[in-house]
């Protein structure tokens, strides 16, 4: 009886065809999963972004008044960061009412700030506006910028205004 | 000697194929960031309107927010004293903003309430759209 042998099976080249058109679909398939991901990651930097904003508005505006340039960022009931006045211009001494204070993490800067009516300590004020910002970098390298404000009354102004 | 391979449509077709499946993938990625971008723009637009309305509270004024499409900005204005106060501008935002339902002007009086309930959409580059109502007792809020 004779026995035939059929070999039926891919080529080296073959194989190596299929390796290779293998390679490259990943190769793709990884660079759309690493568009996504930053698209994610923009994302979430956007949200974040006017989170930040919101919630320093929202604690300057329910801190008491005589704690108002007080912060307490890593929330263990000690203030640490104090806002200050950085005079005007170049003269540091000379208070223009405006006390800022600045916070840097994952990349995204938050600068908030309380500007009173007019230059002076903040007791003497009627009003203050607060105002924070904050700037992360975008997809394209360029700098996007979320800002809120919001006005609080004194609560211990005596006079006209 | 007979040949079977794939010819040359065969492998243009798979790869049309393959090359539609991606196109049609990365939009929605774009469309991921737009619409947290949208909302992040209008939250803080809404931010905006209610310092107006805190600034009309506050300084016994009407305030009135006039929208320029054209500009792409916000301007907060005293109305009494003619004075303005700020303005907020949205381009390079990727943002897009219709007509609001009341005309381009938002007033807000000294007692708070809104001369007229308003509507404002908002659009995104992708498509998306985040509405925004300021009502006739002045309260603002994100649909």
């Amino acid at each position: 009886m004779k026995r035939t042998i059929k070999n039926e099976g891919f080529s080296l080249i073959e194989v190596m065809v299929a390796m290779v058109i293998a390679g490259v679909a990943l190769v793709g398939t990884l660079g759309a999963v690493e568009v996504s991901s930053k698209h994610v990651q923009q994302g979430a930097l956007t949200s974040k972004a006017i989170e930040l904003v919101q919630s320093r508005l929202e604690a300057k505006r329910s801190v008491r008044w005589q704690s108002l340039l007080e912060d307490d960022l890593d929330h263990d009931e000690v203030p640490e960061t104090l806002m200050t006045d950085d005079g005007q211009g170049s003269d540091r001494t000379a208070g223009d009412g405006i006390y800022t204070a600045m916070y840097e993490r994952d990349g995204m800067t938050l600068v908030w700030m309380i500007e009173a009516e007019r230059p002076g300590p903040l007791y003497s004020t009627a009003m203050v506006t607060i105002r924070a910002v904050v700037s992360y970098p975008g997809l394209n390298g360029q700098k996007r910028e979320v800002q809120a404000a919001t006005i609080r009354a004194n609560p211990y102004f005596v006079g006209p205004r | 000697m007979k040949q079977e391979g794939k010819t040359l449509t065969e492998l243009m077709v798979v790869a049309a194929i393959i090359g539609m499946v991606a196109v049609t993938a990365v939009p929605s990625y774009s469309v991921l960031n737009s619409r947290t971008q949208v909302r992040c723009v209008t939250e803080e637009i809404a931010s905006e309107l209610r310092l107006a309305r805190q600034l009309a509270i506050a300084h016994r004024d009407r305030v009135r927010i006039v929208i320029d499409r054209e500009q792409q900005a916000f301007t907060i204005q005293f109305v009494n004293t003619a004075t303005t106060h700020h303005a907020y501008h949205y381009g390079g935002k990727g943002i897009f903003i219709e007509e609001p339902s009341a005309g381009p002007e938002i007033v807000f009086h000294p007692s708070g309430r809104s001369a007229s309930a308003t509507t404002i959409q908002l659009h995104g580059l992708e498509g998306q759209t985040q509405k925004l109502t300021v009502s006739i007792t002045g309260r603002v809020s994100l649909l």
